[in-house]
């Protein structure tokens, strides 16, 4: 079958207040494809996307759809129309079942004398998910129970349903473990083989140059370059991206761990026997001026440790202890602001959610837990929050108005930093990051490991909780690998250490 | 083409500055439009000096309220128990009175700000809607009521305390209360740590302050306030009754949101709220009273006028934000 056109995007533009989000952006979507979409964050892509799936309303420029004018009202018009998008961040709702959420707005199909037969819904439903080969959701469970990726996948059967004709992904991948990814591609080449396109947005160039058949490259809003099969070299896409070179090597020079350094360090954290839903027996120590890569899995309970570490959930057993330079001694961690006092910072995987409050402005942000130390007979000095907040952008080089812009504003990668800039604020001496650079570009990829490095050469200790194999090996003096809850393996940093050989531990 | 760019970025700044100052002006802007259709329409009934002394009379209740809420709401709650808190607390506080004037006035206050500190308990660990407990609470205190005066239809207060009736002392406590208030709230670690909870508990949390402190604080003060309120409404009006405190949850909720104030908690929600609120909310009660409106007529009108505000004001702090 000859690919043809299918949608054809012409001349589109749209800014919000301040921003130019895309700019004067025009490229041709075939069928029987899949289509990369790639660039920096803030570049457009998902503004680009949403866009085309009748989520946001272009400023101007035409689109055609099979050479019909295509301007979707609203995501339910364009998904009408057979466009549908998986959205970057959670696109199900919570409080009603699988099934509910997968056959949204398509229940009529259930329904008889207005009422709607849920027995028959869920049958459906089970055979959807039989289908993708997801076993371990139940069509009448209620989303809210599922986890992040299991509710990813949810979506992912509900964009399918309506079987469309063009399928956009955004960065939906970088939240998915392996098998989920599998899934993810069996998908997407279902919908390439069956005539559709397929429009898919990620970080990860690897994954991307494995499935796609092109790719579009966008730059601050705008069309760069569009690249076909064996142009599609890792290397080239980076530098059209970013618009200069980028080196491979963006993480720590020093292969092999320096053994001389790290004697004579005391542990700094103590991890001990930790039992709780999602963990078994955990014990391990983090050591002063270390870097401690945890991989897994997504459901392997990486995640939960790290909350457990900070004291926002309680083990079954077990305890987390961390040294107190003034008492000098090891010490119990209550909950977060006990975390706190004792010189943790914890960044969470869901940055927009639990790392910053978007509703406040930068500075309010970096001074929160760090208040305390501003104040002067009962309030908090203005002037020193100013200054703290300051010289902490400068040092960052956060892109801003000014600090007292609201953190809503600010790229995924500017947020991130800020997350940064409020635990270096705070003097933290170990610092739990989950999924560090999650939906971050590789411009500032780059910087936070540099800023990883610098914080291990001051002395600082960091547990690093990734789902990127590559970036645990590239970055960590010390791998633990959890599997199904528990420790599987333990490595030390070393050159030949490999993917593969992780791997098999995670599965 | 980039500096045509630039200058329209300049030219954007400068109307979103706009834009914001014309968002945070509304309210009073709102006030001014009040006072003149009322003077109007009631012929210039509303500015003469005796009217002017009820309304500032009538207000001073609301500002207080507005004042100790200011906390709850930053956190996003609200207290919908406050009325039948005032009642319980004027009521059990009367009766004390009756034995020690002193002792009955601090009972009063402790009365009210127990209960408080009981909502705060169950708000920071029970993890329950909290309007839903307000309620529950509300219902809890009002079927104690009755038996509580003592079966009676009201209690006159002793004569004792109407000696404490000065308006200057309360004008002057009321401006003590403004100051601390307005400094703690803006200026304190409790303050901001009170909005950051509204405007994101789970980040609030990970950012390791004690939220569940927090959230019983902001009650207790709310509690407080409504022992407060309690003392001066039975100085006031000279008796307890199941009656008194009657709707003031409502009317402190309408008044802050005349002010301004943004239901979700966070960075709208501020302490001029509670003042320019409170006097927008008793002018346009007086001024519906001099149009001879009924009590029915005066609540379709502010039960209007509170879901328009609440749309209003939640729908410009997202544009603001």
């Amino acid at each position: 079958m000859e690919p043809r056109t299918v949608l054809k995007i012409e001349n589109i533009s749209k800014s919000f207040t301040l921003t130019r989000a895309v700019h004067d952006f025009s490229f041709e979507l075939c069928s029987g494809t899949i289509h990369g979409l790639i660039g920096e964050n803030g570049s457009g892509k998902s503004t680009l996307a949403s866009i085309i799936a009748g989520i946001l309303e272009p400023d101007s420029g035409k689109m055609f759809l099979n050479n019909n004018l295509y301007n979707p009202k609203s995501a339910y018009d364009a998904s009408e129309k057979k466009v549908t998008m998986v959205v970057q961040e959670v696109g199900t709702i919570d409080g009603i079942s699988v099934a509910s959420n997968i056959f949204l707005n398509k229940e009529s199909q259930f329904q008889k004398l207005g009422l709607i037969n849920f027995k028959k819904m869920y049958k459906a439903a089970e055979q959807v998910l039989d289908e993708l080969g997801i076993k371990h959701i139940l069509p009448n469970e209620l989303t809210s129970g599922l986890n992040f990726e299991d509710r990813k996948l949810v979506e992912i059967a509900k964009a399918l349903v309506s079987k469309p004709e063009i399928l956009i992904i955004d960065e939906t991948s970088n939240a998915l473990s392996s098998k989920a990814r599998k899934i993810l591609y069996e998908i997407i080449e279902t919908v390439k083989t069956s005539g559709g396109s397929v429009l898919f947005i990620t970080h990860d160039l690897n994954e991307l140059v494995d499935i796609c058949d092109l790719v579009t490259i966008m730059r601050d809003g705008e069309y760069v370059e569009t690249l076909e099969g064996s142009e599609m070299d890792i290397s080239v896409m980076k530098k059209l991206m970013v618009g200069r070179e980028i080196y491979d090597e963006y993480y720590r020079k020093d292969a092999i761990l320096n053994n001389a350094n790290q004697k004579n360090k005391r542990p700094i954290l103590r991890a001990s026997k930790l039992f709780s839903p999602e963990l078994r027996d955990i014990s391990f120590e983090l050591y002063q001026g270390e870097i401690l890569g945890i991989g897994g899995l997504s459901e392997s309970g990486m995640h939960e440790l790290g909350q457990l570490l900070f004291g926002l959930e309680k083990p079954d057993s077990g305890s987390v202890e961390v040294y107190v330079p003034e008492k000098q001694e090891m010490s119990l961690i209550k909950n977060s602001a006990d975390a706190v006092n004792k010189g943790m910072g914890y960044m969470s995987k869901n940055r927009d959610r639990e790392s910053l409050i978007l509703e406040l402005s930068i500075k309010e942000n970096i001074c929160l837990p760090y208040l305390r130390h501003f104040e002067r007979l009962g309030l908090v000095s203005k002037k020193r929050e100013e200054d703290h907040s300051i010289n902490l952008c400068e040092q960052f080089s956060i892109k801003m108005e000014s600090i007292d812009q609201y953190c809503n504003q600010l790229s995924g990668g500017n947020k991130q930093k800020v997350v940064f800039a409020k635990w270096i604020g705070c003097d933290s001496d170990i610092f739990i990051m989950d999924c560090p650079t999650r939906g971050i570009d590789v411009g500032v990829k780059e910087n936070i490991y540099n800023l990883m490095m610098e914080l291990k050469l001051e002395g600082k200790s960091i547990v690093m909780i990734s789902e990127e194999l590559t970036e645990i090996i590239g970055m960590s003096d010390r791998v633990l690998i959890l599997k199904n809850g528990g420790i599987s393996v333990e490595v030390k940093r070393e050159s030949n250490l490999t993917e593969q050989y992780l791997i098999e531990y995670m599965i | 083409m980039e500096t045509n760019r630039n200058s329209n970025i300049i030219k954007l700044k400068q109307n979103l500055k706009y834009r914001n100052i014309l968002i945070d002006a509304f309210p009073l802007l709102g006030l001014i439009i009040i006072i003149l259709f009322f003077t109007i329409i009631t012929s210039g009934n509303l500015l003469t000096l005796n009217n002017l002394k009820i309304i500032l009379n009538q207000m001073f209740l609301y500002l207080i309220g507005g004042l100790g809420s200011v906390y709850l709401y930053a956190q996003g709650g609200i207290d919908v128990s406050m009325a039948s808190n005032i009642g319980f607390s004027a009521i059990l506080g009367v009766r004390i009175m009756y034995q020690h004037v002193g002792i009955g006035i601090i009972a009063t206050l402790l009365i009210g700000s127990s209960i408080g500190l009981l909502m705060g308990i169950i708000y920071a660990y029970a993890g329950i809607p909290v309007f839903i407990q307000g309620l529950a609470m509300d219902f809890l205190l009002k079927g104690t009521l009755y038996p509580l005066s003592g079966f009676k239809a009201s209690i006159p207060v002793p004569d004792r305390l109407l000696k404490f009736d000065n308006k200057y002392f309360a004008w002057i406590f009321l401006l003590i209360i403004f100051i601390f208030i307005f400094f703690t709230y803006n200026f304190s670690r409790f303050g901001k740590e009170c909005r950051s909870i509204g405007a994101g508990e789970i980040a609030s949390i990970q950012s390791g302050i004690k939220v569940k402190k927090n959230k019983v604080l902001a009650f207790f003060i709310s509690g407080l306030t409504c022992g407060i309120v309690a003392v001066y409404t039975l100085i006031r009006t000279g008796s307890a009754s199941q009656s008194t405190g009657l709707g003031f949850n409502f009317n402190v909720m309408l008044s802050l949101v005349l002010g301004g104030c943004v239901l979700g908690g966070g960075n709208g929600v501020k302490v001029r709220n509670a003042v320019i609120g409170a006097v927008t909310f008793v002018v346009l009660q007086n001024g519906l009273v001099l149009c001879g409106a009924s009590a029915r007529a005066q609540d379709i009108v502010k039960g209007i006028l509170f879901v328009l505000m609440i749309v209003f004001t939640s729908k410009m702090y997202e544009r603001k934000v």
